[in-house]
């Protein structure tokens, strides 16, 4: 009994740990489990690729059906922000043109005379500048 | 012990199973599920266990299978997947254990004819040590896998599986001592 529990072990596997630790490993003897773990390996497999198999298979029909008018919205979107934006840039064209060539507040003291330039009349920027020059 | 070498039918089924047919993935479950047994047996605590992280690594690979290279042996990658898993299981009990048993072990299978006095300490001192360095020692001395293949299983480079063995016979030599005393 004596050697049998002396465990000293050297830097290489015990030669009489090895075969103990084998029996302690050792898979089911029985041919039955592993036939058994198989099909419980390959239901778990059919079973989760039959849920996403599903799940990607409803969330294309809910898409599916959504397309179409899915694809006008957006067309129809598209065109409303479109106009929106380009009708509301002009006005600040606009302003942004009178505030330029428009006087300034500084300049409307009390006693002072000043000139319309904008060309409003059709007349070039050019000429506008050349009127606001001499006016001052 | 190794299955670098690929055999025809292996290559076969591995074909098979990345076309789709069910066929092919069956048979690579058919011929590596003992051996990805032994991987997650050498990790974990208990049988249960480890068939439960075959189950999970077999899953993994399955859902894998597209990222597969056709050229590389199927059972060194299988055997990496089922020893993470393995490895996760491992730790998730282990937090489990702590949070709701905190002194005591989770009850390893049981073969129901042993009554070797140094079996069951040797049991006993295996089940002490890290899960890395129960499974170092498990997988070069009972399974025969290289410190090359244990490194790849693991995730950790051959010089470290082979370090790491050493450490891990040092602690169960402590062990022993310590339960014979």
């Amino acid at each position: 009994m004596e050697d049998q529990n002396d465990l000293r072990l050297t830097d290489e596997a015990d030669e009489r740990l090895v075969p103990l630790m084998r029996e302690l490993y050792a898979p089911p003897a029985d041919p039955a489990y592993f036939d058994g773990l198989e099909s419980r390996v390959l239901s778990l497999i059919a079973s989760q690729r039959l849920g996403i198999v599903r799940l990607q298979s409803s969330l294309w029909s809910v898409l599916e059906k959504w397309a179409a008018p899915g694809m006008a919205a957006a067309a129809l979107l598209f065109a409303a922000a479109g106009l929106y934006l380009t009708r509301a840039t002009e006005p600040e064209v606009q302003a942004t043109y009178e505030e330029v060539t428009g006087p300034s507040e500084t300049e409307m003291l009390p006693g002072a005379v000043y000139v319309v330039t904008a060309p409003r009349d059709g007349s070039s920027q050019r000429e506008a500048t050349f009127r606001y020059v001499l006016s001052n | 012990m190794t299955d670098a070498v690929r055999n025809p039918e292996e290559k076969e089924l591995v074909g098979l199973a990345l076309e789709g047919d069910s066929r092919g993935f069956a048979g690579l479950v058919r011929m590596h599920q003992r051996r990805a047994y032994a991987v997650a047996r050498a990790i974990v605590l208990t049988h249960e266990d480890a068939e439960d992280a075959v189950q999970e690594g077999f899953l993994r690979a399955y859902q894998a299978m597209d990222r597969f290279d056709p050229g590389q042996p199927f059972g060194a990658w299988l055997n990496r997947i089922v020893a993470n898993a393995a490895l996760d299981l491992a730790r998730r009990k282990k937090v489990r254990n702590v949070e709701e048993l905190s002194d005591s072990m989770p009850s390893p299978f049981r073969d129901p004819a042993e009554d070797d006095e140094l079996k069951a300490r040797l049991r006993n001192a295996l089940e002490k040590l890290p899960e890395r360095s129960r499974a170092v020692i498990v997988l070069h001395d009972v399974e025969g896998f290289t410190h090359a293949e244990i490194g790849k299983m693991l995730g950790i480079p051959g010089g470290t599986a082979r370090s790491d063995l050493h450490h891990a016979r040092q602690k169960l030599r402590g062990l022993l001592a310590n339960l014979r005393g």
